[in-house]
């Protein structure tokens, strides 16, 4: 037998998490830009790549979420199936 | 031409800075933590090579967490030395016109006076050289400062983030691209019609026809492989067939026995046909022996209904 194993109950949980994760990151990614004196140009500069690097974070977590649950989907509707053909099959069998 | 005393920035806006960005940096960092709990429980009811990569991608993020989260604090940092800078800065300017006011010096704007530009009475010039000393002083840690600040600028802009390639959604983006990592549960288990880009469309059906001739060995094995049990079936179906006819006394015994191959052969082609159809796409191969037996029921039934229809005309 394949060493195929997968836990819908287990790995259902995990994108909640993640899109949790992910909305306080969305919640602390709005940066006041310092007034630095000299520096305030490149320092408001370096605040908006901040932000975007912070987007980014945001964005990888939901998508390692909305993976998870295609995984999860695509696990269920071949489960249904193979559970059908299993009954299918057991019944010719008998 | 005097000194100027003039600080630029906001020490309260530069803290207020760093607590956002600090906040972030944390954030970021229990996003790591949350993530390495995620790959941990993942991987504790998930194994395969979807886990595998699920692992990889988790892990690839925890790096990117941790490496922004320290960067973040990092900058964090900075704004906050940066806010202390200007703070210090300020102070000194003000204890130079502390200086200057004691030793009634009279201060124009924001400018330390140099000499020549403001008449000294006796004893005013200690005081001046004092206060001009703190004024440059300043000006130069300030400076200096702002040199430290300016590196830390360019560090926080060339933060990448490291966890995820361009798409979205990454290497999870379609399940199907992952099947086979879930076919091997279906090795004994029919599974389920989805799309396999790596096998024949249906479309191209017509062109198995020669194949399906040449392999008629093969397929009559797996036929017998689909039949299982049922191996008899085709000798069964030519027999019922012998049976059927029996009350027809006009058949000669060679008709009668070229009725009964006729419907045992059409179960074994049917049987044989639909084997080998199901061998040529991943998701239905598994079913090969289940397809089998529908077709070589099918294959009987239709050689059933054409004796039918030529004894009725």
């Amino acid at each position: 037998m394949s060493d195929f194993e997968f836990h819908p109950d287990v790995i259902g949980s995990l994108p909640t998490r993640l899109l949790h994760r992910s909305a306080d990151i969305g919640h602390e990614s709005t940066l006041p830009s310092p007034d630095a004196g000299a520096a305030t140009a490149g320092a408001r500069s370096a605040i908006t790549h901040i932000e975007l690097i912070a987007g980014r974070a945001a964005d990888s977590l939901d998508g390692l979420a909305d993976a998870i649950t295609a995984c999860l989907e695509a696990y269920a509707e071949v489960d249904d199936d193979a559970s059908l053909m299993l009954h299918l099959r057991m019944e010719m069998a008998i | 031409m005097g000194h100027s005393m003039t600080v630029d920035g906001s020490p309260a806006s530069c803290r207020a800075s760093a607590r956002a960005v600090r906040r972030l940096g944390l954030e970021m960092e229990q996003a790591g933590n949350c993530l390495a709990r995620v790959r941990s429980l993942g991987l504790s009811g998930w194994s395969g090579e979807a886990a595998e990569q699920f692992g990889a991608r988790t892990s690839r993020l925890i790096d990117a967490s941790d490496t922004a989260s320290d960067g973040l604090v990092t900058f964090a940092d900075a704004l906050d030395a940066r806010a202390d800078a200007i703070a210090e800065a300020k102070a000194e300017m003000q204890r130079a016109r502390s200086v200057a006011a004691k030793a009634d010096i009279a201060i124009h704007g924001d400018s330390f006076p140099s000499y020549g530009e403001v008449d000294l009475k006796p004893g005013q010039e200690g005081p001046r050289d004092h206060g001009e000393a703190i004024v440059t002083r300043a000006r130069e840690a300030e400076e200096a400062a702002n040199t430290v600040f300016e590196a830390a600028v360019a560090a926080a802009r060339s933060l990448t983030w490291t966890g995820e390639p361009a798409s979205p959604v990454g290497a999870l983006a379609s399940p199907t691209d992952h099947l086979p990592d879930l076919t091997p549960l279906l090795r004994d288990v029919p599974g389920t019609p989805l799309p396999m880009p790596d096998r024949h469309d249906w479309s191209g059906l017509s062109s198995l026809i020669p194949a399906l001739v040449k392999e008629a060995p093969d397929l009559t094995r797996a036929a017998g492989r689909g039949l299982g049990r049922k191996a008899l079936g085709p000798l069964k179906a030519g027999f019922d067939q012998w049976l059927d006819d029996l009350p027809n006394e006009d058949l000669s015994i060679a008709d009668r026995l070229l009725r009964a191959g006729f419907v045992g052969g059409a179960t074994v082609a049917g049987g044989a046909g639909a084997a080998y159809l199901c061998t040529q796409f991943v998701v239905t191969a598994p079913l090969a022996p289940g397809c089998a037996y529908v077709g070589a029921s099918a294959g009987g039934e239709a050689a059933d209904k054409i004796l039918e229809y030529a004894d009725a005309h």
